[in-house]
């Protein structure tokens, strides 16, 4: 079948076209750079795509399956894991941020926002998703106060406060939740643990994904 | 450089060019009405956008940035939090709601879907994520809580424990992703038994962590 690329006045139909083979898109560019292209990908499924640049494939933003199943292969997204325990680090009052002693391991980092020190940096203003857990143990009955928290530039959001004493002294303990919240671009989220009223003995556990993964950290661009 | 829009039948190419300067779109009216246009805005980074209406920059609804980082500004999304603490709500059986004592405050509404007296209303039937954390005080002899998400589809229990044994203040969290038709709504309610009506829900600044909060989106 010939190429048929065509405007129907008629009845408004756009109609793009390659014929037996090809992609099928609409390139935008600004004084011939080449900006976005969207169309479908002949070679991909006949999948969807708004790809930035001037090629469906490369640097592929946004693909739709023909199935429906959407993924953003760029979308700012992350997961990482303690691999190492970090012993003695709050109990006293200190906040202790994960990642900050022994460095996270990363499963994921799509768009390479988040730091194995902990730290995730927005890179544009948004809504962002985070979620965690952190494993503790040697705690004793006198850390009768724990926090943790999501600790953003924009406010800290606590998921967890407990007699930590009273709850977790025989066998650990762990804590975590989720929050969606506002972050302008540049701004930085941690996520905090602190135990209060006796002394730094209280370790945050590491444990391999591969056994149940005791402590971790993830969040990604939501809205 | 001239304008140059060209449908090229050799290549299969639809190329929208500006020139120099200006928005490169495409613009879908229906008669004679602006519904959507999506292009590249050129006076924005030249990030990719699908806008209501007939102009990029007003009423974006999808804006991808050239490294690929997707929002959307106008996707239902809310964060709210109690700024100040609800006291003796439960205790004895009485199912509170959060945001029915004190209002929240919101941090966020896109789409206007919440009110603070704690009540998210789906605009549209989709799939909906969920996350809240209430700071509970006043927990005496007795107390056995429970921490349940009410939709207009179901009531998922999220929480339940023997309060009693976790301290006098303890924090319930948790999250739930669930299907809402369009107008149904989602509430976050406690319902704390077994003992005296002294249970707090506690308020607080988010300068020193923000205890007790309630944040969802429209995910699919």
């Amino acid at each position: 079948m010939a190429k048929i690329n065509a405007i129907s006045n008629k009845s408004a139909e756009l109609t793009v076209d390659p014929g037996a083979s090809g992609d099928s898109f609409v390139q935008f560019d600004i004084n011939t750079t080449g900006e976005f292209r969207i169309g479908v990908d002949d070679d991909a499924s006949d999948a969807f795509k708004i790809s930035q640049g001037s090629a469906l494939g490369s640097n592929d933003t946004f693909v739709m399956s023909a199935a429906g199943e959407r993924t953003m292969p760029l979308q700012p997204a992350f997961l990482a894991y303690l691999g190492t325990t970090d012993s003695n680090v709050t109990g006293d009052g200190t906040y202790f941020t994960v990642g900050s002693g022994n460095a996270m391991t990363e499963v994921f980092d799509q768009n390479s926002d988040f730091n194995t020190n902990g730290t995730f940096t927005a890179p544009v203003t948004g809504r962002y998703l985070f979620c965690g857990q952190i494993e503790l143990d040697d705690i004793v009955s006198a850390h009768t106060l724990g926090l943790g928290v999501f600790d953003s530039s924009n406010g800290l959001w606590r998921f967890d406060r407990s007699d930590f004493g009273n709850i977790g002294v025989t066998n650990g303990l762990q804590v975590g939740g989720s929050v969606l919240i506002d972050m302008d671009a540049a701004d930085i989220a941690t996520m905090d643990i602190g135990v209060f009223n006796s002394t730094k003995t209280v370790d945050v556990i590491a444990v391999a994904p591969a056994t149940g993964a005791g402590t971790w950290f993830c969040g990604y661009l939501a809205v | 450089m001239p304008k140059t829009n060209a449908i090229n039948n050799q290549s299969a190419e639809l190329t929208i060019d500006p020139g120099a300067s200006g928005d490169s779109f495409i613009q879908f009216d229906i008669n004679g009405t602006g519904e959507f246009r999506i292009g590249v805005d050129d006076t924005d980074s030249d990030k990719f956008k699908i806008s209501q209406g007939s102009a990029l920059g007003t009423n974006d609804t999808f804006i991808m940035t050239a490294s690929g980082e997707r929002t959307m500004p106008l996707q239902p999304a809310f964060l709210g939090y109690l700024a100040l603490q609800d006291s003796n709500v439960s205790g004895e059986g009485t199912v509170y709601t959060l945001g029915s004592g004190n209002a929240l405050t919101e941090v966020f509404d896109q789409g206007g879907d919440f009110v603070t007296t704690g009540t998210f209303t789906a605009p549209v039937t989709g799939r909906y994520y969920f996350s809240m954390s209430l700071q509970i005080g006043g927990v005496g002899a007795g107390h056995y809580g429970e921490m349940r998400l009410v939709t207009s589809n179901g009531t998922y229990l999220l929480y339940k424990n023997d309060i009693v044994n976790m301290g006098t203040t303890v924090e319930y969290t948790s999250s739930a992703f669930v299907d809402m038709d369009a107008s149904d709504t989602a509430t976050t309610t406690l319902d704390v038994a077994g003992g005296a009506k002294t249970i707090d829900v506690a308020g607080g600044t988010l300068g020193g962590g923000a205890p007790t909060w309630f944040s969802g989106y429209l995910v699919a």
